[in-house]
């Protein structure tokens, strides 16, 4: 039980500190940061409930008021956004990547990795983002899914190769540590 | 590790926590039942007088959070100008605004310390019926103590691979910070159960 809470809180704060990588600036003015990554790696390494609850505790963190969003952003104000929805949804996302790793049958783990990072920390992302948004500006499902997955995309598919790749590295040189794949 | 409390104390750090939260509570609800524009512009000017009234300082704090989002309300503005909806997209910036520096008063206002113990009431409830949720507790202190450990990781790697390399540090140093983390993680889980480990203590023994 103690490595578990130790686990999920050094996780936490691996989120916290993947915010302070400079971030790359697209075009569209929307930074993207490491941080989404540190989301799908909570996945990927700890598996679908440790990930989940990794991701949970920073969020929480976040509502009392600590800076851990990339650029020192927190606080309740970033929950009350139309972009919130990003927010609820990285804890559900984790999951679902975790869920996804921890039943590849494959012989490539960068590849399930990838795959569950896309479909998890993607798919299912964007699925609880876009209808959050529509609920909270009434804006039209195209108008709304356009607005919250299109500007991502680029960034967050090259992030879940990497999620996959970074993986595997850590499955070779810490065969023990990828929790995902313990079973 | 800093939060983001402010440092200038005012009117809004001595109110109860759990007032403030259930009056943000009512006042976002409201925001969201109505769309009538000169309601939503007076809402974000009770806002504004919220600041003012715990002084010019406070005020200057809050306007930051707000022009954090300028991207954001900048999206919204264009694209509905652009599709014909001006009158949408000006409720929903005037909503964000507003329950953006309603939300943000608490979190300037209110010591963390207060937080967790707001968190501890509700979750009390939980803890009765045998949830251990005074490993939260334990978890927060962790994340607090460890964010700070984890960004120096991250810096140092960066460091290293600067001296080695023209190119900026990538997305190569994340294994050897998910190795810290990993390592970390063991050595406070076999320092925790050294100490006795975390399972809530039985009060069978009196003392």
């Amino acid at each position: 039980m103690e490595r578990s809470l130790t686990l999920i809180s050094l996780f936490a704060a691996l989120i916290a500190a993947l915010g302070l990588i400079p971030s790359l600036t697209l075009l569209s003015g929307i930074p993207i940061t490491a941080q989404s990554m540190g989301i799908m790696l909570c996945g990927t390494v700890l598996g679908a409930k440790r990930g989940a609850m990794a991701v949970g505790l920073f969020l929480i963190l976040v509502a009392l008021g600590l800076p851990l969003l990339a650029g020192g952003r927190g606080g309740l104000g970033v929950f009350t956004t139309p972009w919130a929805g990003y927010l609820f949804g990285f804890p559900i996302a984790a999951f679902a990547t975790g869920w996804l790793t921890e039943r590849w049958r494959g012989q490539n783990l960068a590849l399930g990795a990838a795959l569950a990072a896309i479909l998890g920390g993607m798919g299912v992302l964007y699925a609880i983002a876009a209808p959050y948004y529509m609920l909270m500006t009434g804006e039209g499902l195209v108008a709304s899914t356009l607005k919250t997955t299109v500007p991502f995309m680029p960034g967050d598919l090259i992030k879940a190769v990497l999620a996959g790749l970074i993986t595997q590295s850590l499955a070779r040189i810490r065969p023990a540590s990828v929790l995902s794949r313990q079973h | 590790m800093l939060s983001l409390t402010s440092p200038h104390r005012t009117f809004w750090h001595s109110l109860p926590i759990g007032f403030k939260f259930g009056a943000l509570l009512t006042a976002t609800a409201g925001l969201f039942f109505t769309a009538d524009i000169p309601i939503l512009i007076g809402a974000v000017g009770a806002a504004g007088g919220a600041y003012l009234l715990a002084g010019w300082p406070f005020f200057k704090l809050g306007l930051r959070q707000i022009l954090g989002v300028w991207p954001f309300l900048l999206i919204i503005l264009i694209w509905n100008g652009l599709a014909g909806t001006w009158e949408l997209g000006a409720v929903i910036a005037l909503r964000m605004i507003a329950a953006l520096s309603l939300a943000n008063i608490i979190t300037l206002s209110t010591q963390l310390s207060d937080m967790m113990q707001l968190m501890d009431r509700l979750l009390r409830p939980l803890a009765r019926l045998g949830v251990p949720t005074h490993l939260l507790g334990l978890a927060f202190a962790m994340v607090i103590r460890f964010t700070p450990r984890m960004m120096d990781v991250a810096q140092k790697l960066q460091t290293a691979w600067r001296a080695r390399s023209p190119r900026r540090a990538g997305w190569r140093i994340a294994v050897p910070m998910l190795v810290a983390a990993l390592d970390d993680a063991d050595h406070v889980a076999l320092a925790l159960r050294a100490r006795g480990g975390v399972a809530k203590p039985t009060s069978n023994t009196k003392d």
